[in-house]
C-alpha cells in the first residue's frame, strides 16, 4: 500500500521487498556512469540522518499517511502504536519498575522502519542532472555540471535545502558521518580534483575511497578496493573459525562445510550482486576458497583442486559470484 | 553459528554502569533512562475508540504468516513468553490468537499494556572506562505478542 498510495520516494530503498542496499548502490552507480557518459562531471555528497529514529512525530505521521488516503483504521493505529511507551531497564541490581519513554519509532519493532522511511519520505526532492536517493537514514546526494565549481556550489544549495526541509521534519544530519566523492571515469586522469566542499561552516575533502551501504567504492568504480576489505573479513573469520577444528580433532566436516557455506561464504561474497571482481581479484579470492575447502575436507595440501571442490561439496568461487549476480539481475529485470 | 561464536571468541568479562555521583539503583537508572531516552515521554492519545467498517477483517493466515517471520528462538520482552508458545497455540486453536486481535485491528488500537519493553543494557567493547552511560548501549526486546500486531499492521502498509 505504502508504493502505491506514493507515500514512499521512488528513490527511497529499504523497509521494503524489492528495495534492498544492493538495489540501493546499483541505482547510484547507474545513474553516476549515466551522467558521466553524458560527458557530465558527477559528484556525490554522502549524508546520515542523526537520531532519526527517535525524532518521529506520531501527529505528523498519522497527518501524512491520511494526506495519501490510507485507511483511517490504519492511521488510527499507526498514531496509537507509537507514543505512550514505557520500558524497564535490566543490567546486574537494577530496579524492576517500568518508566514512561520517549523512543519515536521504538527500536527492534518490525514496523518501525517503514514508519521511519514514510516520515522522511518528504525530503527527497528533484535534482536537475542529479538524484537524491536514500537507503533508510544514509542519504546520497548526487549532483553533475560541465565545471567542478559549478558542481560544488549545486551540492552546497542541494545541501541547504535538503538542511531546511529535514528541520520541518525534525531530523538532522551527522557531521562526522558526511562525506565527498568526486567520480571519475577510467580515461579522467587520478586524483581527478580535490574540490573541498563547505557545508556548516565545517570543510570536507573528497575522499579517494567511501563506504556505503557496505559497499566501498573508489572515483572510478573499481570493485577491488571492496573485494580486498572482504577478502581480509573473511580470513579474520577464517582464522577464529579454525580454532574450532584443529587437524583430526575438532568439528566434523558436515559442520565444517556448514561454517563454510553460511558463515564465510557470505562474508567473502557481500556485494557480489551488485558487481563482480577483476580476473587478479578473482584469482585471490580463489586461493583463500581452496584453504577453506582444504579445511573442511581435511584433504592434504597437495591434493589437486578440482577434486576438493566435488569432496568438500563446495562449488568454485567464480561459479557461486557469478550465481549471485545473475540472481540479482533477474530480480531488478 | 552463535554457538560457534562463543567457542571462537574469547570472552570479555561483562561491565556494569557504575556513574559518579549515582550511589543507589533509582538514581543511577534514573540517569541511564535520561541519556537513552532524553525526551519528553509522549502521552497516549485518549480517544474514544470506534470500529471502522472499512477495515478489512483479520484473517487467520495473516496471523500464520506473521508467525512464520518470527523466529522461535527470539528472546522474549517482560511477558517472558516466547515466539514457539504462540506457534504452539496457532497450530492447536487457529482461532484463538486471531479473535484476540481482532478488535485491536478493527478499533485501530494498539494498547499499553503492549508497549511494554525490556531494555538489557550491554557494554560497548573496547571502551577506556565505564564510568558514563555513554559506554553503554541497549536492545530493546518487545512482547511477542506485539510483534504479532507489528507483523501484521507492517504486511497491511
Amino acid at each position: 500500500m505504502a508504493r502505491a498510495t506514493g507515500l514512499l520516494d521512488p528513490h527511497q530503498g529499504g523497509s521494503l521487498a524489492g528495495l534492498s542496499a544492493s538495489d540501493t548502490f546499483t541505482t547510484l552507480t547507474h545513474e553516476v556512469k549515466t551522467l558521466q557518459m553524458a560527458g557530465r562531471k558527477v559528484s556525490t555528497l554522502i549524508l546520515d540522518i542523526k537520531g532519526g529514529f527517535d525524532n518521529v512525530n506520531p501527529s505528523t505521521l498519522g497527518g501524512m499517511l491520511r494526506a495519501k488516503g490510507v485507511n483511517p483504521y490504519l492511521v488510527f493505529w499507526t498514531k496509537s502504536f507509537l507514543p505512550g511507551r514505557s520500558c524497564g531497564l535490566l543490567y546486574q541490581g537494577s530496579p524492576t519498575v517500568f518508566a514512561p519513554v520517549s523512543v519515536g519509532t521504538p527500536q527492534g519493532s518490525a514496523v518501525s522502519p517503514l514508519l521511519f522511511v514514510i516520515s522522511i519520505s518528504r525530503l527527497h526532492c528533484e535534482i536537475p542532472n542529479g538524484l537524491s536517493l536514500s537507503y533508510v537514514d544514509d542519504f546520497g546526494l548526487t549532483t553533475s555540471s560541465a565545471s567542478y565549481r559549478r558542481k560544488i556550489q549545486i551540492l552546497q544549495k542541494e545541501y541547504a535545502r535538503l538542511k531546511a526541509r529535514g528541520a520541518r521534519l525534525g531530523v538532522g544530519f551527522s557531521v562526522p558521518k558526511t562525506e565527498l566523492i568526486h567520480w571519475c571515469t577510467n580515461r579522467d586522469r587520478n586524483p581527478i580534483t580535490n574540490a573541498p566542499i563547505h557545508l556548516d561552516g565545517s570543510v570536507f575533502m573528497p575522499k579517494n575511497e567511501v563506504r556505503w551501504l557496505g559497499y566501498w567504492f573508489t572515483p572510478s568504480i573499481s570493485t577491488t578496493p571492496h573485494f580486498v576489505k572482504r577478502l581480509a573479513k573473511a580470513q579474520a573469520a577464517f582464522v577464529a573459525v579454525k580454532q574450532l577444528s584443529p587437524s583430526r580433532i575438532g568439528l566434523p566436516p558436515f559442520l565444517c562445510h556448514r561454517l563454510a557455506s553460511s558463515l564465510l561464504f557470505p562474508i567473502l561474497s557481500y556485494g557480489a550482486d551488485a558487481f563482480l571482481p577483476m580476473v587478479h581479484m578473482t584469482r585471490k579470492l580463489s586461493v583463500f576458497w581452496h584453504k577453506v575447502q582444504r579445511w573442511t575436507t581435511n584433504c592434504f595440501m597437495c591434493t589437486p583442486t578440482d577434486i576438493l571442490t566435488s569432496k568438500g561439496c563446495l562449488p568454485p568461487l567464480e561459479l557461486l559470484f557469478r550465481y549471485k549476480h545473475r540472481l540479482a539481475h533477474l530480480r531488478i529485470m | 553459528m552463535w554457538t560457534a561464536k562463543r567457542f571462537a571468541v574469547a570472552h570479555s568479562p561483562p561491565r556494569f554502569p557504575e556513574l559518579p555521583g549515582a550511589s543507589t539503583p533509582p538514581v543511577l537508572n534514573k540517569a541511564l533512562l535520561d541519556h537513552f531516552f532524553p525526551g519528553e515521554p509522549a502521552k497516549s492519545i485518549d480517544t474514544f475508540l470506534l470500529p471502522f467498517r472499512d477495515c478489512l477483517p483479520l484473517a487467520v493466515d495473516e496471523i500464520g504468516s506473521a508467525l512464520a517471520r518470527s523466529s522461535p528462538s527470539s528472546a522474549p520482552g517482560p511477558d517472558m513468553i516466547p515466539n514457539s508458545v504462540w506457534k504452539r497455540v496457532h497450530r492447536v486453536a487457529p482461532h484463538v490468537i486471531c479473535s484476540i486481535l481482532a478488535p485491536l485491528v478493527a478499533y485501530g488500537s494498539h494498547p499499553l499494556t503492549l508497549k511494554r519493553a525490556d531494555d538489557i543494557v550491554l557494554h560497548k567493547p573496547g571502551k577506556p572506562s565505564y564510568d558514563s552511560p555513554s559506554s553503554f548501549h541497549v536492545i530493546v526486546l518487545h512482547q511477542t505478542f506485539s510483534k504479532i500486531l507489528e507483523r501484521i499492521m507492517n504486511l497491511r502498509l
